[in-house]
């Protein structure tokens, strides 16, 4: 029935036991549980296993070919590194939500079947809201909230294109979707949402710098990557996702040079890189297919890395805003230089891992001769330079001195950093074992002179560009303000159409709240008045129906003559039975 | 080896001869002669599975007259029904050694040795009535023997509380011994009017001829009444509430035989109702699926509310056996492997949870679990014990209680799945399993963590000795055993099952 | 933990224009190895000398560019949607 374990389940059901455990204990065990999941995925099976029926529709939890394994493994890395770096939290809830967070992302990426898929996409949701929750601010809150619509949203997208599918097409596996018809089409929409495909990426901006800053290194790595892989399954060739994918590495680069708090800067840079993979996905070459899964792999890490150390700085200070911060090298060198070796992972300087990476889906595009995207890419690789690699370093260690001296991140902490910026610097300078694990033999050398004077060239220059615009004040400052985004358009009609409908939306809420609250009454009391039913039963058969002799013999009392009670009584009661016997018999012959 | 079965119930009556004509000062030798002679009877009911492996059902004819002849039948069915519940014997035969020991010392403080292995005698004299009862509605294929093992095994417990060992003061006893009674002899009139109706329809009481009833307008009724007798023993609504008396007023060692003695109605209903006359019986299956749900869940909410240790383990059983007849009322082929399978489960589970109750009540000189807690420090090793019963009822895996429901919620989608019905069945099975895990659980931690209650008896507060402790251990072994290589069962469930 | 010292590397502005100065020198030997580079292009104007160089300069400066345009366009002020 089930002869593989899926490590989805690891997490999943491990979550649940966290709250046992104390102390070092649940370091230990906290720790144990990628260690375990790694085991288990090295001894996976190739093709589909784990599967079970489920009223006649199959379900298949553990479908391991290459393009899965990859993303596996990674997955199960970085929720290593990111159990590590958030070893110092007390906050249980947290903990188990990050565990079913990467739970949900493993069982995506394993899932054989679209049922399956749907569950853990939704764990994942869940998962997700519940970290963005576990900041306990009002802000984070309301993000919470406006995070779940989003994503409900795309569930619901989802859930409907699932149901189509499986009703035209009578199964629930699934390889290969393409678009061509209304189904598929709300299975795309679901999946690009989470991917923050333009214009579904509102929420990302919007939530992930107000989660909690270990929950943000779990929310950047584990969403879009996976809905990435699901794409690339799923979807891969696509025109359309190379278009959207093109466009996604650009628009979000002029949000983030103009963006204050440095969480938000990171999170267009995601998008923007998620770009990169989505247009890689929609050539759908065996290099470009490469490319997006070497860059997700890469990409995972570094931008780990990034949301690590940036908040490593709001942990310690308290703050994350461009204006607030600056001079930090002077006491935190270590995560200065974790910060700098993301930087470069995400420009993809040479030596470090986005180099070996990012340039297979550009070659790809080349390849392809897409003209204009290609351009578009370069554009975005320059600009990525521009606000993951100059700015987030520059105006939160170096720029201005803000004045703020605060020691180093806890230990736990810094391994982490340590961990990821090392992958890092290894992948960069020897990319063989990442090469390894890509789905499709790789025939891609990215140490030529060629390429890496090129890429230099368009890095360095972009930091003239960016010198020169310091110098001459040009640059934009930090400011304090809000930027509008797509979500204007359900931020504020939302506002408007919630105060519209605030009457009878607060008439429903009640009466919700009231069933909820009656359905848990009645849970509670239904222990007692079982007891009570209980009790009515007993009196039934052993008074009522007991006392019923007592009764009869009263009635028949008055009857008796001068022989004993008890030869009448039995006499009496022997009568009917006898009358009952003889029915049984004669009637029933 | 000849004879096999009627070994197997004639040596624990040969045993109890024994204990009843052995003159010993020392009561643990009762004991041991009952623990030896089960012993054996496990040996012989090994040996049967292993022929039954290789040679199919074992059909023994014993005539002891014209017409009247002793068949003992041994099959996938009867098997492992007949070898759970004696190596359960074994271990509440061990584990009463200490248990009696306690009992006489709290009821009859001022007996001298003598007396006291006169009760010890006394005990196991009685005790041994049950595995022979039990083997006999096992393996027997006549209907009219099954009729009176079960009579046996109704008056036996029935002098167990009534005559020497029960809780509770003389009167309250008294009518605890007459509700037995009453229903015990309630219920199996019933059959027996529903035999006897058989009976004069095919003229045999063989099970094996059973099948001729079939297609019959009167086949309904008789299959009514021995359903609504067997419907007695097994506790279902509304026809339960003898269940958490009798079994709270026992003595512990006994209780897990009881709960046996209530779930074994179970495969008869599989043995003399389902597989011989399986069209006629499904008109019955879906209100019968129903009753079970209800009092799955009803005794769910009943067991929350208990507060009495015993009391609870027996309202716990009116929801398990529950899940057996659910399963057995989908009348199908996974469905009866299930609950056949869960029905096992489930007495091993129960045992150890009633016999853990029993520890506990004996330690703590209380009933009441609101007053015992913080009893891990003291009684590490009968927490264990209480968890792990409390995994194999909530059916947790790897324990074979997850098999089992697995199994006969599967058995019991097949039936309904045509049917709207079946949203509120996924309802109803996911609110009675988390009510069990809650209640299990619940109490588990309320008596085993916390603070330490100061006890009101005087009596040093530490782990029962081994050989009460010990027997349960092996028995919760075999409980998570059958869950992770539940294979062998399951197959000689499915041979027996195959028909239908 | 023990109070770390301060780095005060980049306070003095003779370490500043160190920093400033290896950059730019950097710059002019990119310029110049490219000249000697053997290039295998995917497209043709890959070829131009320093083409690279220019695009990354071009791009950034007008990234700011269109940057503080969009600025102007959808800055609000920071409790605009509370």
């Amino acid at each position: 029935m089930i002869s593989t374990l899926p490590p989805a389940v690891i997490f999943i059901a491990g979550a649940v036991f966290v709250p046992i455990f104390r102390g070092r204990g649940k370091l230990l065990y906290l720790l144990a549980l990628p260690v375990i999941a790694g085991m288990d995925l090295v001894y996976l099976p190739t093709g589909q296993s784990s599967a079970t029926t489920f009223l006649d529709y199959s379900l298949i939890f553990c479908r391991v070919d290459r393009l899965s394994l990859a993303f596996g493994y990674v997955f199960v890395l970085i929720a290593f590194i990111g159990t590590i770096y958030s070893l110092h939290v007390k906050d249980n809830l947290q903990h188990m939500a990050a565990l079913c967070y990467a739970g949900g992302a493993l069982g995506v990426t394993f899932s054989g079947d679209l049922f399956s898929l749907y569950l853990f996409w939704e764990i994942m949701a869940l998962a997700s809201v519940v970290l963005l929750l576990a900041r306990r601010t009002e802000d984070s809150r309301k993000a919470a909230f406006r995070y779940f619509m989003w994503h409900f949203f795309g569930g619901l997208c989802l859930l409907a294109g699932i149901i189509l599918f499986v009703i035209t097409r009578g199964t629930t596996e699934f390889n290969y979707i393409g678009l061509t018809d209304s189904a598929s089409l709300m299975i795309f929409i679901g999946f690009c949402l989470n991917a923050a495909v333009f214009p579904f990426h509102a929420w990302l901006p919007d939530a992930y710098p107000r989660a909690t800053v270990t929950g943000a290194v779990f929310m950047s790595a584990l969403t879009t990557k996976s809905a990435v892989y699901i794409l690339a399954r799923t979807f891969p060739g696509n025109d359309i996702l190379l278009w959207a994918g093109a466009f996604m590495t650009c628009f979000p680069i002029f949000y983030a040079v103009i963006v204050n708090d440095m969480r938000r800067v990171l999170a267009y840079s995601l998008i923007n890189q998620v770009g990169f993979m989505v247009c890689g996905i929609g050539i759908g070459s065996q290099l470009a297919i490469n490319g997006v899964v070497a860059h997700a792999f890469c990409h995972i890490i570094y931008k780990a890395l990034l949301f690590m150390s940036t908040g490593a700085v709001l942990h310690m200070t308290g703050k994350i805003r461009g204006t607030d911060l600056g001079g930090l090298y002077k006491t935190m060198p270590f995560t200065a230089v974790c910060c700098m070796v993301g930087a470069a992972s995400i420009s993809a300087f040479p030596l470090f891992s986005g180099f070996v990476s990012k340039s297979l889906t550009v070659a790809a595009v080349a390849e392809s001769h897409h003209v204009i995207v290609w351009f578009m890419l370069l554009f975005a690789s320059a600009g990525v330079f521009h606000h993951a690699g100059i700015k987030v370093p520059f105006f939160v260690f170096f720029g201005h001195d803000s004045g703020i001296r605060s020691k180093e991140p806890p230990i736990n902490m810094r391994i982490a950093m340590g961990m990821a910026a090392f992958i890092c610097i290894f992948l960069g300078v020897y990319p063989a074992p990442l090469y390894q694990i890509l789905p499709y033999p790789v025939d891609f050398h990215p140490y030529t002179a060629f390429h890496v004077v090129g890429m230099l060239q368009l890095l360095m220059f972009g930091a003239l560009a960016f010198t020169m615009l310091i110098l001459s004040g040009f640059y934009p400052a930090e400011q304090r303000a809000v930027n509008l985004d797509t979500d204007w358009f359900i931020r504020l009609p939302g506002r408007a159409f919630v105060r519209f409908c605030h009457k009878p939306l607060q008439a429903i809420a009640e009466v919700a709240t009231g069933w909820a609250k009656s359905t848990v009454a009645a849970f509670k009391s239904a222990p007692s008045r079982s007891v009570e039913i209980e009790k009515r039963m007993d009196w039934i058969f052993h008074t009522l129906l007991v006392g019923l002799p007592e009764r009869v013999s009263q009635v028949v009392q008055p009857l008796k003559t001068e022989k004993s009670e008890l030869s009448w009584n039995v006499t009496y009661i022997l009568i009917p039975f006898i009358l009952l016997l003889l029915a049984i018999l004669f009637v029933f012959k | 080896m000849p004879y096999l079965l009627l070994q197997t119930v004639l040596v624990p009556l040969a045993a109890a001869m024994v204990v009843m004509l052995t003159r010993s000062r020392k009561g643990f030798l009762f004991g041991g002669i009952t623990i030896a002679s089960l012993f054996y009877t496990m040996v012989l009911l090994v040996i049967a599975g292993f022929r039954l492996y290789t040679e199919g059902h074992i059909f023994e004819q014993y005539t002891l007259g014209p017409d009247v002849s002793l068949n003992l039948l041994a099959d996938g069915l009867s098997l492992p029904v007949g070898l759970i519940i004696n190596l359960i014997c074994i271990a509440l035969a061990c584990y009463s050694l200490h248990y009696v020991e306690h009992r006489i010392d709290i009821i009859y403080p001022e007996a001298d040795a003598h007396t006291r292995s006169l009760y010890f005698k006394r005990f196991f004299f009685l005790y041994l009535f049950f595995p022979a009862g039990f083997m006999g509605v096992a393996f027997s294929t006549n209907l009219i023997a099954v009729y009176l093992f079960l009579e046996l095994l109704t008056i036996i417990p029935l002098y167990f509380i009534m005559a020497q060992f029960g809780y509770s003061d003389y009167i309250t006893r008294y009518k605890v011994a007459l509700m037995c009674l009453f229903w015990g002899v309630a219920g199996a009139t019933l059959f027996l009017i529903g035999i006897v109706l058989g009976y004069t329809q095919i003229g045999s009481f063989e099970i094996a001829d059973l099948p001729k009833l079939a297609g019959r307008p009167q086949t309904f009724w008789v299959a009514l009444l021995i359903l609504t007798g067997l419907a007695t023993k097994l506790a279902i609504i509304p026809l339960h509430v003898w269940m958490p008396w009798v079994h709270a007023e026992h003595p512990t060692c006994i209780a897990g035989l009881l709960a046996i003695y209530a779930n074994i109605a179970a495969y008869v209903a599989v043995r003399v109702l389902i597989l011989p006359l399986t069209a006629d019986m499904q008109v019955f299956s879906l209100p019968l699926m129903i009753l079970a749900m209800v009092t799955m869940v009803y005794g769910g909410f009943l067991t929350l509310a208990q507060t009495d240790a015993k009391r609870f383990c027996a309202c716990s059983t009116i929801s398990q056996i529950s899940y057996s007849v659910f399963g057995i009322a989908a009348m199908n082929q996974v469905g009866v492997q299930g609950g056949m399978f869960y029905f096992l489960s489930h007495i091993l589970g129960k045992a150890i949870l009633f016999s853990t109750a029993g520890i506990l009540v004996y330690t703590v000189e209380t009933r009441d679990m609101r007053q015992m807690g913080g009893l891990w420090q003291k009684m590490p090793l009968t927490a264990i014990l209480w968890f792990a019963a409390a995994l194999i009822l909530s059916a947790l895996p790897p324990t074979s209680g997850f098999v089992g429901k697995w199994f006969f919620f599967t058995g019991a989608f097949q039936k309904v799945q045509s049917n709207p019905f079946g949203l509120v069945l996924v309802v109803a099975a996911v609110l009675s399993t988390l009510i069990t895990l809650i209640y299990t659980f619940l109490a588990g931690i309320r008596i085993f963590f916390g603070p330490l209650k100061s006890n009101p008896g005087d009596h040093p507060i530490n782990d029962p000795p081994l050989t009460m402790s010990i027997p349960l251990f092996v028995l919760a072994l075999i409980a998570f055993a059958l869950g992770l290589f539940p294979q062998p069962i399951l197959n000689l469930l499915g041979t027996a099952v195959a028909s239908l | 933990m023990r109070p770390k010292k301060e780095l005060t590397f980049l306070d003095s502005k003779k370490n500043q224009l160190r920093v400033r100065t290896y950059f730019y020198v950097s710059l002019v030997v990119l310029l110049i190895v490219d000249f000697f580079l053997h290039k295998h292009v995917h497209f043709s104007w890959e070829n131009a000398p320093c083409f690279y160089a220019v695009y990354g300069f071009v791009a950034c400066v007008s990234l700011i560019f269109v940057a503080k345009l969009l600025r102007l366009l959808v800055k609000r002020r920071e409790n605009y949607y509370d």
